[in-house]
């Protein structure tokens, strides 16, 4: 749906100017890690009942239309509402029936992925991976955020008193968090772990200074296996080499700016790339 | 004794030789252009320009004070981040 119908100007346009426009992942309604209020969830249910009994059709991934006092009255499975012309003619229907004044967005469209809550000792991180494959619908960016403890970006500065060309390797622990994110977009119906990583290492040599900044760079590699459906184990992996640079302030205490990308990565028969930076750098 | 500090020599002459070494700079930049080449595009971003509500419950809320139908869309995995 992101990479079709909602980025097809149209379909924007009728969604800010006549609809009320909500995303809802269902890994936040059902299941353990469900994060949704109770009030939240009786209501989808209530509607997915409605929606049910007036014959309009349901579905875990699906299009709901809903009448401004909140009824069921209209719906798209996802494989019809990928189809932008199909979902287009059910909005601009949907318009003509109900007849909503146009105007501006109700709420200003904001940036979608954004950087989780982190309190001020922790360091934050952001991975892009993309497939280098064209013309596919999996082709769009994957994107995450890693947030790191004093305790764990800590364990990326160099050793005491380190000179240059000293070395040292990332521990198992941070390495893991600060990798297991590299793998291209593939079937994510839920954010539940399932890589397995089989080999890994971030090594770390220290530079010479420059202006104030110590530097070091990030040599890494990695193999991890990762089914591409979730509970459908199969034996892709992803194999990747990669390079970085951190820089740390001139005690050697803090982290102030890190980069790591993918020098070569597949995952199956397919490249992709990975890049991470950290965002936001511990303050205290 | 000389067999054994031999290769630990090499090594941190490697290491020292592999820290002054001016390409170095070269892929520091490179690195940045990757990162900086590999970020989201605007077109990628698309959903960005939309006007999301929060939650269910809010979409109706503004859909009755507005007088506007909701649009739900239920899926599974992270749409916000294309991992879904």
């Amino acid at each position: 749906m992101r990479v079709g119908p909602l980025s097809n100007s149209k379909v924007i346009s009728l969604l800010n100017h006549y609809f009320i426009p909500v995303y809802v992942s269902n890994e936040d309604y059902f299941g353990k890690g469900a994060t949704a209020s109770a009030e939240e969830r009786v209501e989808r249910q209530r509607l997915v009942a409605e929606f049910g009994n007036k014959g309009l059709g349901t579905g875990d991934v699906h299009v709901y239309i809903l009448s401004p006092d909140g009824h069921a009255a209209a719906g798209l499975d996802i494989g019809s509402a990928m189809d932008t012309n199909r979902l287009t003619q059910l909005l601009e229907g949907v318009v003509k029936k109900f007849g909503p004044r146009s105007g501006e967005p109700v709420i200003p469209p904001a940036v979608q992925s954004s950087m989780p809550p982190a309190d001020s000792a922790s360091a934050v991180f952001y991975v892009v991976t993309r497939r280098f494959e064209k013309n596919s619908p999996e082709d769009f960016p994957g994107e995450n955020w890693i947030v790191l403890s004093r305790g764990e970006w800590q364990k990326l500065l160099p050793p005491q008193a380190a000179n240059p060309g000293a070395t040292w390797i990332l521990d198992k622990e941070v390495t893991t968090k600060l990798l297991t994110n590299f793998y291209p977009p593939t079937e994510d119906t839920s954010s539940a772990d399932r890589n397995h990583i089989e080999r890994q290492e971030l090594r770390l040599t220290l530079l010479p200074a420059q202006t104030g900044v110590s530097r070091a760079r990030i040599d890494g590699s990695l193999k991890m296996k990762r089914s591409y459906y979730p509970g459908k184990p199969d034996d892709r992996f992803v194999e990747a080499t990669l390079l970085g640079f951190a820089e740390f302030d001139r005690a050697g205490s803090r982290i102030q700016a890190l980069q790591l990308v993918t020098k070569d990565a597949s995952y199956a028969d397919g490249s992709f790339g990975a890049a991470m930076r950290m965002i936001q750098p511990a303050t205290e | 004794m000389k067999k054994s500090i031999l290769p630990i020599a090499l090594a941190v002459l490697s290491s020292v030789a592999a820290a002054k070494d001016p390409s170095n700079d070269k892929l520091a930049n490179w690195v940045r252009q990757r990162v900086h080449q590999w970020q989201p595009t605007r077109e990628e971003r698309r959903l960005d320009e939309i006007g999301w509500a929060r939650n269910i419950r809010e979409a109706e809320q503004l859909g009755r004070e507005h007088t506007r139908p909701v649009f739900l869309f239920t899926h599974d995995g992270r749409i916000a981040t294309g991992r879904c």
